[in-house]
């Protein structure tokens, strides 16, 4: 759980089952809740992969 | 004249039940001010001036005549302030006494902190049917109340079956992998009272802590322990969402009359 893999391990699951919650409002039934869920979840993944990528290379091409 | 809903609302805080009496629901109102007032003084009769040192901050100057952080209590303002009023006075002897544990002080804690949920329930109730909204198949109040005892029951009782057992699923889930990270002392008032703030929304997860996990006494500190802690508070703040997901679908139902999109089905 504290290897950057295990910290993915346990971001991707509970930012999934946050998600969820989030989107409830937004369907009347569970199918439709898990699909908003799960498109929600992918882009935030995305998103937060670019972020990380991004904070790595300005480490790399500014800190020595 | 009827009270506006958001007076009707503002009276049921100071004095619960009130609201429901101006609107002329007298049965209403004598539960609203037995349940809230009842679990208030049951809870603080178990735990006395201890229940002052639950808050986040040292309940010293302005904060013991308004203990704003003595949270969810303070949502329960009469009774809350009432209390502050005839508190004793903080001498040495009796700051010795309050600090320590009182047996069954869990279950007296998450009985003082259900009458602030009690409160703000009763409130929207009043305020609810101040607006002259009809019910549908159950009242908001109802949902919300049992989503925050049981996670889901609400939506199930306003006819999305399938939603509500998958929000119900998914904070149960979350909350009970915060209390195995934290080797069960994630959700402890008297250690955590600010976090516990957030945790005790999920009303069916602090009461089985306060029951069973909480009591038992800590022989190693779990390595994930700060996990677990945000993990069931995550899960309290998730309920706050699925509570007012199910008043709204109970609320849609009664205003509109329409079959919620599961329950025709």
């Amino acid at each position: 759980m504290r290897t950057p893999l295990g910290h993915l391990l346990l971001f991707v699951p509970i930012a999934f089952l946050v998600m969820i919650v989030y989107v409830a409002p937004r369907a009347d039934d569970a199918r439709g809740v898990l699909r908003i869920a799960a498109h929600k979840t992918v882009k935030l993944v995305g998103w937060t992969a670019g972020i990380v990528l991004a904070m790595w290379l300005l480490q790399a091409v500014f800190l020595p | 004249m009827a009270p506006r809903p958001g007076f009707a609302a503002l009276v049921t805080f100071v004095v619960p039940g009130l609201g429901h009496l101006l609107i002329g629901r007298p049965v209403r109102g004598v539960l609203a001010f037995a349940s809230t007032v009842g679990l208030f003084a049951l809870g603080w009769s178990l735990l006395h001036d201890r229940l002052w040192h639950l808050s986040a901050v040292p309940p010293t100057g302005m904060l013991r005549w308004f203990p704003v952080l003595l949270q969810p209590e303070f949502v329960n303002f009469g009774c809350l302030e009432t209390a502050a009023f005839l508190r004793g006075a903080d001498t040495p002897e009796a700051l010795r006494h309050v600090l320590l544990p009182r047996p069954g002080e869990h279950l007296a804690m998450l009985v003082s902190g259900a009458s602030g949920f009690a409160a703000a329930l009763w409130a929207a109730d009043a305020s609810w049917i101040a607006s002259g909204a009809t019910g549908g198949r159950v009242a908001p109040s109802v949902a919300s109340a049992m989503t925050w005892l049981v996670p889901g029951s609400g939506h199930v009782l306003a006819g999305q079956r399938s939603k509500g057992l998958l929000l119900g699923g998914v904070v149960v889930l979350t909350f009970a992998l915060g209390l195995v990270f934290g080797g069960g002392h994630s959700c402890d008032r008297p250690q955590m009272p600010f976090w516990w703030a957030g945790q005790s929304i999920f009303g069916g997860g602090v009461a089985f802590a306060a029951l069973v996990t909480a009591p038992r006494s800590m022989v190693e500190y779990p390595p994930l322990f700060d996990l677990g802690v945000i993990l069931c508070t995550i899960a309290g703040l998730m309920n706050a969402m699925v509570m007012t997901d199910a008043w709204s679908v109970a609320q849609r139902d009664g205003v509109d009359g329409a079959e919620p999109a599961e329950a025709g089905a």
